[in-house]
């Protein structure tokens, strides 16, 4: 097709989105809208073709394109969108960011100013970071609302994917009902050292931009109270232990969401096989007391159905294990949190409810996958993958709880 | 020591060490003539680091290079940086066949903007005017024919290059751009054997036409600080620079004064493919130079340079394929001091005032403030 026609096929798409019939009134539509997984979503990109080649061609590089942004006849006009991810990148299906405010600092799109368009290059069953990320909501922890879609790219099938709400200022509003604190993207390259809370000094740069990225507050980034938290994980006595770190972390969360992790068999989270990885640190506004937030759960379920709930937390030497968790897993109070966490997953698993989300939304992504030409897997492997998941599902439950029972309390 | 500074200081020591012109050339019979050149260009400029000013000392210019002739009918000139990029610079034999016909060929300037024709150590401000360096051509590949005529009162320079020697970012490989270029230069009221107050008036004209290719990014905004203010966009099709200037030296004081335009075509770099409104880029200044004695002068500059395009209204996005670019302009303002030290040094000391106008974003702060910066130079 010329361009010429092209560019006429895509002005017509884009006027047909945005044209509502005489006297209708368009619907009101927000956020929660666009993450609800109760349906199959479809978004659809116009940016110009050479500039779509050019992302895939330089697909690890974080150079931003303008495209026009379609969702339910909605349209975010001038969003930049660039290539993302780490391990998942991906020149043929490439994982995109959008940032509605990329060149309009002022643009907003559903009070959104960013998602990520997840491509799933690392999961067979395209589900495991939906799956994760509902466990984790289910369990009333802050986490990422996401819905599988159905990506058009000038109206071109470029695959299934997950729009994925960033874990932006926008969201901290919508679940802290602040935004002023200071967020961090734990970042985690491949080839850097493992890390699991050892004292690294002092000095605040010891600590950010790397691997605590400022996701807020970048030029102010003030990594004081990280450093000062890590050097309380190394110093403080086991007595004042709960009070001290209380003071710089939120530690029932953290111990919840690692649990939720050890239900998952997370092999790329907080206790990662290879150091922590995957979370956000949100510091609240006017203290020194953060919390964590889930990222990225593409590599959970891969630990396997029969993983130990202790998995790198004993089960590794000394110098492989994660600072803080051993700190807390002395103290009785955080070690029940972790262990009752582990049995209201297993409750839930029981009850048939992670089965049915896994069904529920294979069921709903099944022909996507199909036509999806772009995925590294086949439609095979997909099926394959998903009754694996299924049968995590039915075991897991009985498995966690023997665990649980033979721990000490 | 590097092979490139030992050259560097030979070449200046031999200079040094020389009484005369005459003793820093190289005669081979009486038909050829070789003087090696050599310059250097030591700035101190202060930087803004988190917040914090710090000086920051940038070797700008470390150059070498011959000049010479062979017959009086022939000249020719060979310069390289000694950086780490090693980039040659002028590289070009000259043929006269009088002083109304002269044809020039290899790697030199395209011919253009008065100071963009002026060599780097006649300047009267350290850096060139923001219009002059962004706006007009660089160097290429080309061949030029040019002279002048009734006692210097018109002087011309035409030529054809395989493109622009404009530095700016490709998104793909591109090939050839070629590019044809003439500066036509007058003096309405004097000739060299003239003298008087309005001799030395000078007027110039010029303009040049180049073919961009896709994927080729437009001339972009920079300080003098090198912060981008406006960053380019795709650009496809014809560029068309046109420009005038004037040049008066009524002793003790010196006039000069430039504009220049740039339009770069869009064809097609829409989101769509379509076609968008070509970016005007242009600018001016206006300088004055006292000399205070021989060896000391005192300079100011007034000068803008803006980007946009033509009839945009306010509040317009920028994207790398907006449709609209509303002006972003940087206006700035040079105080300085020229002491020439010694036949071979010069000290050059300048303080700029920049503060650029974005007329996308009302109520954003704008950059604002003094530059000092200083310059050593050495050169024969």
């Amino acid at each position: 097709m010329s361009f010429r026609l092209r560019a006429a096929v895509l002005t017509a798409s884009i006027l047909a989105a945005t044209s509502a019939p005489a006297g209708a009134q368009p619907p009101m539509l927000d956020a929660a809208a666009l993450f609800d997984d109760s349906q199959l979503q479809e978004i659809r990109l116009v940016v110009n073709p050479r500039d779509w080649a050019d992302l895939k061609t330089s697909y690890q590089l974080n150079t931003y394109y303008p495209a026009h942004f379609i969702w339910r006849g909605r349209v975010a006009k001038n969003v930049g969108i660039r290539s993302r991810g780490t391990g998942s990148r991906s020149g043929d299906k490439p994982g995109v960011r959008v940032d509605f405010n990329r060149f309009d600092p002022a643009q907003q799109f559903l009070g959104l100013k960013s998602v990520i368009l997840r491509n799933h290059t690392q999961d067979p069953s395209q589900l495991h970071e939906r799956v994760a990320m509902r466990l984790f909501a289910r369990l009333e922890m802050p986490a990422p609302r996401e819905a599988h879609v159905r990506l058009y790219v000038n109206n071109e099938y470029a695959g299934l994917y997950s729009v994925v709400e960033a874990v932006d200022k926008a969201f901290l509003s919508d679940r802290f009902g602040q935004n002023g604190g200071y967020l961090y993207e734990y970042d985690s390259d491949p080839g850097d050292a493992p890390y699991r809370f050892e004292d690294r000094g002092a000095l605040p740069s010891a600590y950010s931009p790397k691997p605590f990225k400022p996701v807020t507050h970048e030029l102010d980034p003030d990594a004081r109270p990280i450093a000062a938290m890590v050097r309380a994980i190394a110093q403080t006595p086991d007595a004042d232990f709960p009070r001290v770190l209380g003071g710089y972390l939120d530690l029932e969360r953290l111990v919840s969401h690692v649990a939720v992790e050890a239900f998952l068999a997370e092999i790329d989270g907080v206790l990662g096989d290879w150091g922590m990885n995957n979370f956000y640190l949100y510091r609240f506004e006017g203290t020194t007391r953060s919390t964590i937030v889930p990222w990225d759960r593409s590599e959970a379920f891969k630990g396997g159905v029969a993983a130990s709930i202790w998995r790198n937390v004993d089960d590794v030497p000394p110098d492989s294990r994660n600072a803080l968790m051993v700190r807390a897993m002395r103290e009785p109070a955080l070690r029940a949190v972790y262990l009752d966490t582990l049995l209201r997953c297993a409750e839930l698993a029981s009850a048939g409810w992670l089965e049915q989300e896994i069904t529920r939304a294979a069921n709903q992504i099944r022909d996507a996958v199909r036509d999806d030409q772009a995925a590294p897997f086949s439609f095979d492997q997909f099926e394959e993958e998903v009754q694996r998941l299924l049968a995590f599902a039915r075991e897991r439950a009985d498995i966690v709880r023997e665990d649980v029972r033979r721990s000490p309390r | 020591m590097t092979r490139g500074v030992s050259a560097f200081m030979a070449v200046l020591l031999a200079g040094a060490m020389s009484g005369s012109a005459s003793a820093q050339e190289l005669r081979l019979g009486e038909a050829v003539v070789i003087r090696p050149t050599a310059r250097l260009h030591a700035d101190i400029r202060t930087k803004d680091t988190d917040g914090e000013s710090e000086a920051d000392v940038d070797l700008a210019r470390r150059r070498v290079g011959v000049k010479g002739e062979i017959t009086r009918r022939v000249e020719f000139e060979v310069e390289r940086e000694l950086d780490s990029n090693g980039q040659w610079r002028d590289v070009f034999v000259d043929v006269r066949a009088n002083r109304a016909l002269q044809v020039r060929g290899g790697h030199f300037k395209v011919p253009f903007s008065r100071e963009q024709l002026t060599g780097a150590g006649d300047l009267d401000f350290i850096d060139r005017a923001r219009a002059v360096d962004l706006l007009a051509p660089g160097r290429s590949a080309g061949v030029a024919v040019h002279g002048r005529m009734a006692h210097r009162v018109l002087g011309y320079e035409a030529g054809a290059f395989v493109r622009d020697g404009t530095r700016t970012y490709a998104a793909w490989p591109t090939g050839s751009e070629p590019t044809i270029a003439g500066r036509v230069t007058v003096r309405p009221l004097g000739s060299a054997r003239k003298t008087g107050r309005w001799s030395s008036l000078e007027l110039g004209m010029a303009a040049a036409v180049s073919d961009l290719e896709e994927g080729r990014a437009s001339l972009r905004g920079r300080l003098t600080t090198k912060e981008v203010f406006f960053a380019p966009v795709l650009v496809s099709g014809r560029r068309l620079r046109v420009g005038g200037d004037l040049d008066w030296r009524p002793k003790p004081l010196g006039i000069r004064a430039e504009f220049l335009r740039a339009d770069d075509a869009r064809q097609h770099q829409g989101l769509l493919g379509e076609t968008l409104t070509p970016l005007r880029s242009q600018g001016w200044y206006v300088s004055g130079v006292w000399s205070v004695s021989r060896r000391v002068e005192l300079a100011a500059r007034a000068e803008q340079l803006s980007f946009g395009t033509p009839g945009a209204a306010d509040l317009q996005i920028w994207t790398p394929r907006a449709e609209q670019l509303s002006a972003v302009t940087d206006r700035a303002w040079t105080l300085g001091v020229n002491w020439t030290v010694h036949r071979f040094v010069r000290v050059q000391v300048n303080a700029v005032r920049e503060q650029v106008v974005d007329r996308s974003r009302p109520g954003a702060s704008s950059h604002v403030g003094w530059s000092p910066v200083v310059r050593i130079q050495v050169a024969n």
